[in-house]
């Protein structure tokens, strides 16, 4: 037979890389396990901002390399179509004598995986959207200190490491007060912390901010009733459909789990959120916490302790009663890894990323049981967020029945989650839909419409026929053709999240020529982001001059954006020691990814 | 014949095992870790490394140089790739990275909705496409032998995206005759025995069900079938065109034979064999652009689900995946290969 000789090839095939495999290097080995930040040279954090790298000569800047932007391989809600965007970008930049070359680097895990190890040499794009509506989350996350920074007792001493992460920029001053503003209980003295770091990296030009977006989301006109949120689920409690008690939301993608506290994406806790409930939550269309299963939680002075009251009444879904220890219950199954519902093959990571880590590492020492219907949180350190990390979706509360029952298979599609929330979890069937029935005993009123499905339609032009066809009637994301239909159609409306989310070019700091002020300076007078936000966001863009969203406290409305100005940004770069433009970059020697 | 199919079935073993490793090499050649996909944005290098361990993607791909220098032969063949055969010769194909779902229990859920597509798509390319194929070789050069070429030259070039769009358009939004997307309505009991809805509501004689099944299944059946439909109908009218100029033919007129018994029973099926050939391919095509038929109709079977396995680098769904689809292509050519010995007498394997 003909397909001999293919078994035969396939078979040379085999043995010919195993031997390969045997004799090179084991193709995937574990990353090396220190810190890359131990390894890396510390740039002074000065360093930027003196740096002559135009006069020094060229064997000692390192490798030549073309001057790249490298672009988002996918859409997301603060790029809305990365690649058109890039291309203006581009084009902005060569009229002022950037020559660019655009790059694609792989698909998204690849281009994170990159920008993760300090691999993105040039500009790139990226972006953040907020989890829990605090400054914090925003900025100490990418300019303040890292756990490996945090050497000796006395943080004024601290020197913020140029993390890969963080495209190799390092910034003491400022992660010094962003440090001041995390354990400050004061809202005025910590609003006025952030504004002021905004400034700092405005004037050092540590990114340049390009937009925030208001995410469009449509709905058949029968639909009343539906609240967008800036940060957690949206509320679906108080939808109404027109002469149906069904509502069929549509979406791009299924949820992963729905165990809130392992899963990190958007589409599990949309539906979470809707099933269980945190001890707090977000005022609705704001991102101001304000109580849910607590009736209110009280701090002592220095904010180290916050007593909870919590509701009394409330039932899980399955009939138990929600209390202090079902609260303690969740916290300490989130909290010890040596706890018998901390399961090995599940991954807190949100829990780790708020609280500071598990175990001993943990901001929160311990939840102890006061009474019933009381708990107290004993902190370590003062931590400002407290009430905004407390509301968020991960951290709702599971009745501890329903964990017991379904143990490691708890949030699965078998099983689905059982908390106290407005509505039920029903069925769900894997890759297409997820039934939920209206909680007619919750404690806050039976919501209105009685089965809530979310429906998967992946394609963005297909989801948008379903609208009109009548399949389902609410979606997110469509295109910008669909949503100026939908906004022309009467049978249609669009309604708009409220920004929390911020696109911005990056600089890798390990392009010598991007440590030059000058240089960074030409740049932010070369970007239109004005025309950016008009061609590529419609209405529903608006151009960055801060890195928080105007929707955050903190936000510096005193700040003057740079000018486009493409005369101006040919003079500085000529300043700067390049009057041909800037084509080809060096990489600094200095700084080396770690393998 | 029976010695023929038990020594090709052996065949297919060596086959089957080059899918999994090909499968297996080059998912891992694509940059990008599955925890970093998992955990995205956020992910700290403990967790990263926590999930690493978890599904074993921190040992070597094949064998482990390190161990055997330190003379753990044990250690030296515990590698990933030796761990999932291990696995796969017991039949489990582990969990997806980030559901932590056993892959062969989606699998079981999903195949069936792709392999009930891609049949309809076959069953309604072949009514057509042969068909109109005969029809065209018979009437060479007529009216009717251009308009059906053309047509099916359209058919095979026509993007499935496109039509689908199209089909939605018309059928779902301005007419409303049919549901846009889905396999079947919510709240639409019916009991699953093959997990292939239509069969099962025609067993179990729920007509509602079948009625509504059928609904949500047309429109990307018709979609899929285009392409093979179009390539049938070529293949199908040169394959007869060829044989209809054979010496035998002309003698079967010369004979007196009718037309229509010299068309189908002598030349038919003497024509069929290529015929047949292109539809086992075809088989695997239609596995192929059920992809984006799938995506378009939001159909739940495993085109999209692999694809999004790859994206999020799921190495145990691409893996489970791409087995299944290679097992059928393997099986399909199996058939097609008895097939031919049945259609042609000439044909001896042993």
């Amino acid at each position: 037979m003909k397909n001999k000789t293919l078994y035969m090839l396939l078979a040379a095939m085999m043995v010919l890389s195993m031997v390969l495999a045997a004799c090179g290097a084991p193709a995937t080995e574990a990353p090396a396990a220190e810190e890359p930040a131990a390894e890396a040279p510390v740039v002074e954090e000065a360093a930027p901002t003196e740096a002559p790298a135009a006069e020094a000569p060229a064997e000692e800047m390192g490798e030549a390399i073309p001057l790249t932007l490298y672009y988002m391989p996918v859409t997301r809600f603060y790029y809305p179509s990365p690649k058109e965007i890039a291309e203006g970008m581009a084009a902005d930049l060569a009229k002022a004598g950037f020559n660019v070359q655009l790059e694609l680097a792989g698909d998204w895990p690849t281009y994170l995986g990159l920008r993760r190890e300090g691999k993105l040499d040039g500009l790139y794009m990226l972006g953040w959207g907020g989890d829990n509506g605090d400054p914090d989350n925003f900025l100490n996350y990418f300019f303040g200190f890292s756990s490996a920074d945090k050497v000796g007792d006395d943080p004024a001493a601290w020197v913020k490491s140029p993390e890969a992460r963080e495209g190799w920029y390092a910034n003491t001053d400022v992660a010094y007060k962003l440090y001041l503003a995390s354990i400050n209980p004061d809202q005025a003295e910590r609003q006025a912390l952030y504004e002021e770091v905004e400034q700092m990296l405005h004037d050092d030009i540590a990114r340049l901010w390009i937009a925030h977006n208001n995410t469009p989301l449509v709905f058949s006109s029968a639909v009343d009733g539906y609240v967008a949120q800036p940060v957690g689920a949206d509320y679906f409690e108080g939808v109404t459909v027109d002469g149906s008690d069904t509502f069929v939301f549509g979406r791009g993608g299924d949820s992963v789990q729905l165990d809130p506290a392992v899963v990190t994406d958007g589409e599990s806790f949309r539906v979470t959120g809707q099933v269980l409930e945190p001890l707090y939550q977000y005022e609705p269309g704001s991102t101001k916490p304000v109580p849910a299963l607590a009736e209110e939680c009280v701090a002592n002075d220095d904010s180290t302790e916050w007593t909870c009251t919590l509701r009394q009444g409330v039932k899980f879904h399955d009939g138990t009663d929600f209390n202090a220890d079902a609260v303690i219950f969740n916290y300490d199954r989130w909290h010890y890894t040596d706890n018998p519902y901390h399961f090995d093959s599940q991954v807190f990571e949100y829990y780790e990323y708020m609280w500071g880590g598990f175990d001993d590492a943990s901001i929160i020492q311990s939840v102890e049981k006061i009474d019933d219907y009381t708990v107290k949180f004993v902190l370590t350190d003062s931590l400002a967020p407290f009430l905004a990390n407390l509301a968020m979706d991960m951290f709702a509360i599971s009745s501890p029945a329903a964990i017991e029952a379904a143990g490691a298979d708890y949030g699965l599609p078998g099983n689905g989650a059982v908390g106290t929330g407005p509505y039920k979890f029903v069925e769900w069937v894997e890759g297409d839909s997820i039934t939920l029935e209206a909680n007619d005993d919750y404690w806050n009123g039976a919501p209105p419409t009685k089965n809530l499905i979310f429906k998967v339609i992946a394609d963005d032009s297909a989801r948008f026929l379903a609208l009109k066809a009548g399949d389902i009637q609410g979606l997110e994301q469509a295109v910008v053709e669909d949503l100026q239909a939908a906004e022309a159609d009467d049978a249609l409306y669009v309604l708009t999240r409220p920004a929390l989310n911020t696109g911005y070019l990056a600089f890798s700091y390990r392009v010598v020529e991007f440590q030059d002020p000058l240089v960074r300076e030409a740049f932010a007078h070369a970007i239109n982001k004005q025309g950016l936000v008009e061609n590529f966001y419609g209405a529903y863009g608006e151009a960055a001059t801060n890195f928080l969203p105007p929707l955050i406290w903190g936000h510096n409305d005193a700040i003057e954006d740079w000018s486009y100005d493409p005369e101006l940004s040919r003079q500085l770069l000529a300043e700067a020691g390049y009057p041909d433009g800037l084509s080809e970059v060096h990489l600094d020697p200095n700084i080396t990814p770690a393998e | 014949m029976s010695r023929y199919i038990i020594r090709r079935i052996f065949s297919v073993l060596p086959t089957l095992i080059g899918v999994t490793f090909v499968i297996f090499m080059f998912q891992r050649l694509i940059p990008g870790d599955p925890a970093v996909a998992m955990l995205g944005e956020h992910a700290t290098e403990e967790n990263v490394e926590r999930i690493r361990e978890q599904f074993g993607l921190n040992r070597p791909l094949f064998l482990d140089r390190e161990a055997l220098v330190e003379n753990d032969i044990a250690g030296f063949f515990d590698s990933q790739y030796i761990r999932y055969m291990k696995r796969l010769f017991v039949l489990d194909m582990g969990e997806s990275i980030h559901r932590r779902i056993p892959v062969a229990e989606t699998l079981g859920l999903r195949f069936p909705a792709t392999i009930e597509l891609s049949l309809l798509a076959m069953f309604i390319a072949i009514l057509i496409g042969i068909p109109v194929g005969i029809v065209s070789a018979a009437k060479r050069n007529s009216l009717i032998d251009s308009v059906s070429m053309v047509g099916s030259l359209v058919g095979v070039s026509m993007p499935i995206f496109w039509l689908g769009l199209m089909e939605i358009m018309l059928f779902a939004v301005i007419w409303q005759w049919l549901p846009a997307g889905g396999r079947i309505s919510t709240g639409v009991e019916l009991q699953e025995i093959t997990h292939l809805y239509l069969l099962d509501s025609l067993i179990t004689g729920n007509f509602e069900a079948f009625k509504d099944v059928l609904s949500h299944i047309i429109m990307p059946a018709i979609a899929l079938a285009t392409i093979p439909m179009g390539i049938i109908a070529r293949m199908t009218r040169s394959s007869m065109l060829d044989v209809l100029q054979e010496d035998y033919v002309r003698t079967a007129k010369a004979k007196g034979l009718g037309r229509n018994l010299v068309l189908f029973r002598h030349a038919l099926k003497n024509a069929a064999l290529p015929v047949i050939t292109i539809i086992g391919l075809q088989m695997g095509t239609l596995l192929a652009g059920a992809v984006l038929t799938e995506t378009i109709f939001a159909w739940p079977g495993i085109g999209r689900w692999v694809y999004d396995g790859i994206l999020g680098r799921d190495y145990p769904i691409v893996q489970g995946g791409t087995l299944v689809i290679a097992l059928v292509f393997v099986a399909v050519n199996f058939f097609v290969d008895i097939m031919y010995a049945l259609l042609d007498p000439r044909i001896r394997y042993d």
